[in-house]
């Protein structure tokens, strides 16, 4: 019996160490929508504790934190959170309410109670789980100790605009608000077929009496406070208190009886706060009781997002935080008045679906380069449309135009012939669903397109892959106006010249079929607007712009500011880099934006742009960094992705060092100020 | 004896609002620029005349244009081109409605910005009403250190001026590199008259070898620092 026991003590302790040492991402609910993982390990081994504080300090979110959450520390080591571990924070969305939760991992021994929650109303435990309640009811928090569960939301007060829901809540409707359609109605139809078993009728009998016990609540509401306030407010207004006449002017003799009844308008505005404050302390009353049912599910979700890979960032070292977004579409119509859409215009915006399903966002630390990565999932029929639009490959020519000192690049590669046979698709497929009435006039649309144009023919007129650099800058002679004065100081105006630094450019682009261009600019020159010398066409500066050249060699066509650029590439004498990296990476992806941020200070400076005083600073820091880079990929094994990046100075033992120093000192300087 | 207090000089004062903006624009930049202001005061022995007033920036026109795109530098909002105009006909109306100004012209040039105005003055009386109006419609106390006189009786012409140390205050604010802008920065005053100069006090101030104008050209940070003046008596032959 007693080897019984040990047995079962070793078990138990063993299970217990490895519980808390484990990743909390096991408490992620399978149906949340959004999760934010903090990659604490990540985080604090390419930066310190010292930093983090001091940033945070300068940021004023300690006192902040202190003022909202009765927490009262100078130091993140005060919160006895584990930093060794992960932390989340997620979001699940249903039609009715939105939860919010926090998972902090939590030091052995810790005194959490004594730090945060302080004031928090005590709740039975569960599940092995001390509970607290904030003093609004609208937050709840649950510990043990290996973790700290926060969960909090709020209602989506745009599902009560349902009549037959706003009925079954006693939500008082206003008549505009009766026949706004709501978009989801059908689903939830549907949802109630499916959930018409004994489960959902044992949960209707709780909701009726929930229903009950919001109703009472907002009823107690309306009379205790509601009317108590109203009374003290009129009761407490000085009717008979004089006016002064001579504050208001006598000529302004406005007929207030005839125009405007504020009996009327009194009791209507009055009447309408009546309602908004009695339907929001059913709505408020409501979510507290949801909160609190669905509490204890969620602190220890059936169903959890462990295995998915995607949220999982076990070993990678580089990634500080991860955004992963379920569904990225939904997000994105979130964002859109899809109610006020749907009722002024009839366009079903809730049926808009370009295709994006999951998210991720990653901040990566690499080195002295921070990165903000991302990679959204397509669904098939999009990726399909994408992938041939994102297919071409450029132009290997370019490469013999490479200018050896450039400020930074642009390049583009677009199959232009794909992306006009694909229009009808992605138009009638993006679109298309919204209203029957714009089905019809996108069919007739998209098939005047594909009758009109040939695509074939346009993309030979531009295949679709640009490369535009901009260049040093180049002195040039610019004529100005000055005044010469003769022996009696009678002044003539003469014009004068002088050397001026200007930005110069040049873009180049592939067409097989050069006929268009070359007419159009034909016609330019018979027209004055340009000139056509040495197989050169020169567009005529228009105000306080430079002469712009065109030359066309081979199957290519290229654009530039600078003449004598432009005449090297003619006479077979162009200098091109000869940096194989960069030839590599102009073709490495589907579009992209590099700048050599380091040149930016003596480049304004040469071209004597004004800097506002407030950034000079910043500009002069800006010689120290490295390449600024925006970058799209195309479309692979069914995601599309793209990079946003920046070389930091190498001052600091990584990016993420100096990034907080940056702040600190920005901080400090407002501070200043 | 018709000496005549004469009140400050309108033409100085219609450009302030201007010179400052343009001023105060530049000297947000590193370099050194350069502008002109010109002014032409045609004299007539019985105290009418013209004036003609040019602010030359073509040869900074390239910077003048790339901080027109900008809507504010260093809190000084850089007012559009249809702002400016706007003002511009503002002000024309105001000398329009003037007693004893009249062919008022103007014209402001955004491809080389060069702006110009001008007008005839019956009296240099006439000049000082319309200085004042203009002065109250710009907010400017320019009145307060810039004035003429001009006696009839005696063919003198006197310009008085005071140093406003506020302004060279202000600049010593700028960093030494923006002070730079004004390196090469003008102001050149002409005054012409129909009868020969007999003497000029100023001793920077030349007399025309016909003798019927007086020619004073001042660099711009002279002027701020209190190291130039352009106070003057220009007497002419009777």
């Amino acid at each position: 019996m007693q080897l019984k026991y040990y047995i079962l003590l070793s078990i138990s302790l063993f299970t217990g160490l490895l519980s808390f040492g484990q990743d909390l991402i096991t408490r992620i609910p399978a149906n949340a929508d959004l999760v934010v993982s903090f990659n604490n390990p990540a985080i604090f081994k390419h930066s310190t504790f010292e930093d983090v504080n001091e940033m945070l300090q300068h940021l004023d979110v300690f006192s902040s934190m202190n003022a909202d959450r009765e927490i009262d520390i100078k130091d993140i080591r005060e919160i006895d959170i584990d930093y060794s571990r992960n932390a989340y924070i997620y979001k699940s969305s249903s039609d009715s309410v939105h939860y919010i939760g926090v998972i902090l991992p939590l030091r052995k021994d810790h005194q959490i109670t004594q730090q945060i929650m302080r004031k928090w109303t005590d709740l039975s435990p569960s599940q092995g789980y001390q509970r607290r309640i904030s003093s609004d009811n609208k937050m709840l928090g649950a510990w043990n100790d290996n973790m700290l569960f926060l969960f909090f939301g709020d209602i989506n007060t745009f599902y009560f605009k349902n009549s037959a829901i706003a009925e079954r809540y006693g939500i008082q409707l206003s008549p505009y608000e009766v026949d706004a359609a709501y978009p989801w109605t059908e689903t939830d139809a549907y949802a109630y077929e499916d959930y018409a078993t004994a489960d959902y009728i044992e949960g209707i009998a709780d909701s009726v009496a929930m229903v009950e016990s919001a109703v009472d609540t907002a009823e107690e509401f309306y009379q205790d406070t509601l009317r108590d306030s109203v009374d003290t407010y009129w009761e407490g207004y000085d009717f008979d208190m004089e006016v002064d006449s001579a504050d208001y002017d006598s000529d302004f003799n406005y007929d207030w009886e005839s125009t405007y009844d504020s009996a009327y308008s009194d009791s209507t505005y009055q009447a309408e706060q009546d309602r908004i404050a009695y339907n929001k302390a059913i709505q408020d009353s409501l979510f507290q009781q949801w909160l609190l049912r669905d509490f204890d599910s969620y602190l220890l979700p059936a169903q959890n997002l462990s295995k998915n890979k995607q949220i999982q960032l076990k070993g990678k070292n580089t990634i500080l935080t991860r955004v992963w977004i379920k569904d990225l579409d939904d997000v994105y119509k979130s964002f859109l008045p899809l109610d006020a859409f749907t009722s002024s215009y009839g366009f079903a915006l809730s049926n808009l679906n370009y295709g994006y399903q999951d998210a991720i966002f990653d901040f990566v630390q690499d080195g002295h380069t921070l990165k903000l990565s991302s990679s959204i999932g397509l669904d098939k029929e999009v990726e399909n449309m994408l992938k041939s639009v994102y297919s071409s490959k450029y132009n290997r020519k370019f490469t013999n135009y490479v200018p050896e000192n450039h400020l930074g690049y642009m390049t583009l590669n677009v199959n232009t012939e794909a992306f006009i046979k694909q229009l009808p698709n992605m138009m009638n497929r993006w679109y298309g669903g919204m209203s029957y009435g714009i089905l019809d006039v996108m069919d007739i649309l998209m098939t005047s397109i594909e009758i009109t144009f040939d695509e074939k023919a346009i993309s030979k007129v531009m295949r679709g892959d640009h490369v535009l650099f901009v260049n040093d800058v180049q002195k040039i002679t610019r004529e100005y106006t000055d005044y010469e004065y003769d022996e009696n100081y009678d002044y003539k105006v003469v014009t004068k010249t002088k050397e001026e630094q200007v930005p110069n450019f040049l873009w180049m682009f592939t067409s097989e079929d050069q006929r268009l261009f070359k007419q159009i600019l034909n016609y330019g020159v018979r027209k004055g607007e340009c000139t056509f010398i040495g197989d050169i066409y020169k567009l005529e500066a228009a105000r306080n712009t430079d002469s712009v050249y065109i030359y066309f060699k081979d199957d290519m066509v290229f654009v530039g500011n600078n003449l004598p650029q432009i005449a090297s590439i003619r006479d077979n004498n162009f200098r091109s880099s000869g940096d194989s990296k960069l030839k590599k990476e102009l073709f490495a992806n589907t579009a992209s934006l590099v700048v050599h941020t380091q040149r930016i200070p003596e480049v304004l400076r040469s071209l004597e742009v004004p800097i506002i005083k407030s950034w000079n600073r910043t500009v002069q820091n800006l010689g120290k960094y490295g390449d600024m880079q925006a970058k799209m990929q195309g479309i692979r094994k069914g995601r599309i992705s793209g990079e946003l990046s920046l070389d930091f100075p190498q001052e600091e033992k990584n990016a993420l060092g100096y990034l907080l120093k940056q702040i600190k000192e920005q901080a400090e300087e407002s501070e200043n100020r | 004896m018709t000496r005549q207090r004469q009140h400050p000089i309108s033409r100085v004062k219609f450009w302030k609002k201007y010179i400052l903006l343009f001023c105060a624009v530049l000297s947000c930049m590193a370099l050194s620029s350069c502008f002109d202001l010109v002014e032409q005061v045609d004299m007539k022995t019985d105290g009418s005349g013209a004036i003609k007033a040019t602010l030359n920036m073509s040869k900074s026109r390239s910077k003048v244009a790339s901080l027109m795109k900008l809507k504010s530098v260093n809190g000084i909002n850089i007012p559009s081109e249809a702002t400016i105009k706007k003002e511009m006909e503002t002000a024309v109306k105001l000398l329009r409605n003037t007693t004893g100004i009249s062919n008022v012209q103007y014209n402001l040039d955004f491809n080389n910005y060069i702006a110009t105005i001008s007008c005839d003055f019956q009296s240099i009386n006439a000049l000082n009403d319309f200085t004042k109006t203009l002065s109250k419609q710009f907010n400017s106390q320019i009145t307060s250190y810039n004035s003429y006189e001009f006696n009839n009786n005696t063919q003198s012409f006197k310009r008085n001026y005071t140093y406003m140390p506020s302004i060279g205050k202000e600049f010593s604010k700028l960093s030494a590199e923006d002070r730079k802008i004004f390196d090469e920065a003008y102001y050149t005053n002409i005054v012409r008259f129909n009868s020969p100069v007999k003497s000029s006090s100023h001793q920077e101030a030349k007399i025309a070898s016909n003798r019927k104008a007086v020619f004073l050209k001042v660099k711009a940070t002279d002027l701020i620092t209190g190291k130039a003046n352009l106070s003057n008596q220009i007497t002419l032959t009777k």
